[in-house]
């Protein structure tokens, strides 16, 4: 390992155990300065390098200079699970909104976001997610504006335009995130037919030439996944996304059909599971989270039980517990 | 050399050198391994604990050989601290001593 590999490594370990920015220049200037010192005195750069240590090591020897958290932010990160449930009693018991008050429960991640970091950009962006979905059950809920209420989505690509160092990239991205949709939306307003969707191509033409859309199919960490199933899998995620619009143009049940996208995830881990080894199967537990997420908002929305039907998410430890071999 | 001596005495080795004259981190390492059989993952740490307990001081100097270099140095606390381990080591060895000469259980 030479110098500056060994420096990079460093400090991606001291990143990850969260050691103070100041301490990690330190840390590496200091590290930099001994191996210099080394080679001036004749050692050789790997040995020394070697008798330094990993850097696994070295920053696992230095756990202590931890980014001194600030404690009364944490706690709040920590309290919100608890808020977010006595909030959807709240709303449910008194209020009756148990759809869409379980909406209440992104407070837990937004928490995390918004006392989790400094950064404005880290907040910003990771906001836009919960903001979105917010916004988009809300005006589906109240204003049955489920369409064209889902363009609010394009301001989770659009808040990561606006934080680009690439002017080229940060107009061209608005563009395609900011203009094109609203052009839509105005387009929709006139009432015309609706082959003016056809306008997204140039956001997906904008996105792929910026280099912000890639389109890749595979499994992380498995180079070997074999052409049949990425062909198979590229073929359902176009045949779910035809079935929901076709579906949804007809009937308008564009809430709650998205659950329908909750298949795939679970048929990628079936399917890969077994291409990997066709003795053993996933375990069921697995499969909870996207279950309980399909039944929490089909038996909420299709038998108004949405007070009744967040139970199913305790579906996720009890079978955890229930399957633990040990 | 036994494992657990040497954990108590790196500190008192590293204050006690840096004593004699100012060091580098790889001075400090160097001279160490010549005489305790000690990792660098050891000292370094040892180091910045002692920096930022503010008993020693690090100063940047001009090196006759290359970049300049970070230089350690004793503050009066780390030479106070370095007295206190020094008398704490001194009569930790003359009590060990008794004990493996059998002096008080002959």
């Amino acid at each position: 390992m030479n110098k500056q590999v060994f420096l990079e490594e460093l400090k991606d370990e001291l990143i990850n155990r969260s050691v103070e920015e100041k301490s990690i220049l330190d840390i590496l200037e200091d590290y930099q300065m001994m191996i210099d010192e080394a080679l001036d005195n004749g050692l050789d750069e790997e040995e020394y390098i070697q008798r330094l240590g990993s850097p696994s090591r070295i920053a696992g020897s230095l756990r202590y200079e931890k980014r001194k958290e600030r404690v009364k932010d944490s706690k709040i990160i920590a309290l919100s699970p608890f808020l977010a449930v006595a909030a959807y009693f709240v709303l449910g018991f008194y209020y009756q909104l148990w759809h869409p008050g379980w909406l209440v429960f992104l407070i837990i991640p937004i928490a995390g976001v918004l006392f989790g970091t400094d950064q404005i950009k880290e907040r910003v962006v990771g906001l836009t997610p919960f903001v979105s979905v917010i916004l988009y059950m809300l005006l589906g809920t109240y204003a049955s504006l489920w369409h064209p209420a889902w363009l609010i989505f394009f301001i989770i690509p659009l808040a990561g335009t606006l934080f680009l160092k690439d002017g080229n990239k940060k107009i061209l991205g608005l563009i395609a995130y900011g203009v094109i949709p609203l052009i839509y939306l105005y387009l929709n307003s006139l009432g015309v037919n609706s082959w003016y969707g056809l306008i997204f191509l140039i956001t997906l033409g904008l996105g792929i030439y910026t280099g912000e859309i890639q389109l890749h199919v595979g499994i992380a960490g498995d180079s070997e996944l074999s052409k049949q199933y990425k062909y198979r899998f590229i073929v359902i995620v176009i045949s779910l996304l035809v079935i929901y619009f076709l579906f949804n143009l007809i009937f308008a049940l564009w809430h709650p059909t998205w659950v329908i996208f909750l298949l795939f995830p679970m048929y990628v881990m079936y399917t890969v599971a077994h291409e990997i080894d066709p003795e053993e199967d996933i375990p069921f537990v697995a499969y909870t989270p996207f279950i309980a997420t399909i039944l929490f908002v089909l038996v909420g929305h299709f038998f108004d039980f949405y007070h009744l039907s967040w139970m199913f998410f305790l579906l996720i430890p009890v079978v955890a517990i229930l399957s633990d071999r040990d | 050399m036994n494992t657990q001596f040497k954990k108590g005495v790196v500190e008192l080795c590293v204050l006690k050198m840096i004593e004699y004259h100012s060091m580098s981190s790889f001075e400090v390492l160097e001279h160490i391994r010549h005489d305790l059989d000690v990792n660098e993952n050891t000292v370094y740490p040892i180091l910045r604990r002692l920096t930022n307990d503010g008993l020693l001081e690090v100063n940047k100097k001009e090196s006759l050989v290359g970049a300049p270099r970070k230089y350690y140095t004793l503050t009066s606390d780390g030479s106070n601290q370095l007295k206190q381990l020094e008398t704490d080591w001194n009569d930790f060895v003359t009590r060990v001593s008794s004990i493996m000469r059998g002096e008080n259980y002959e």
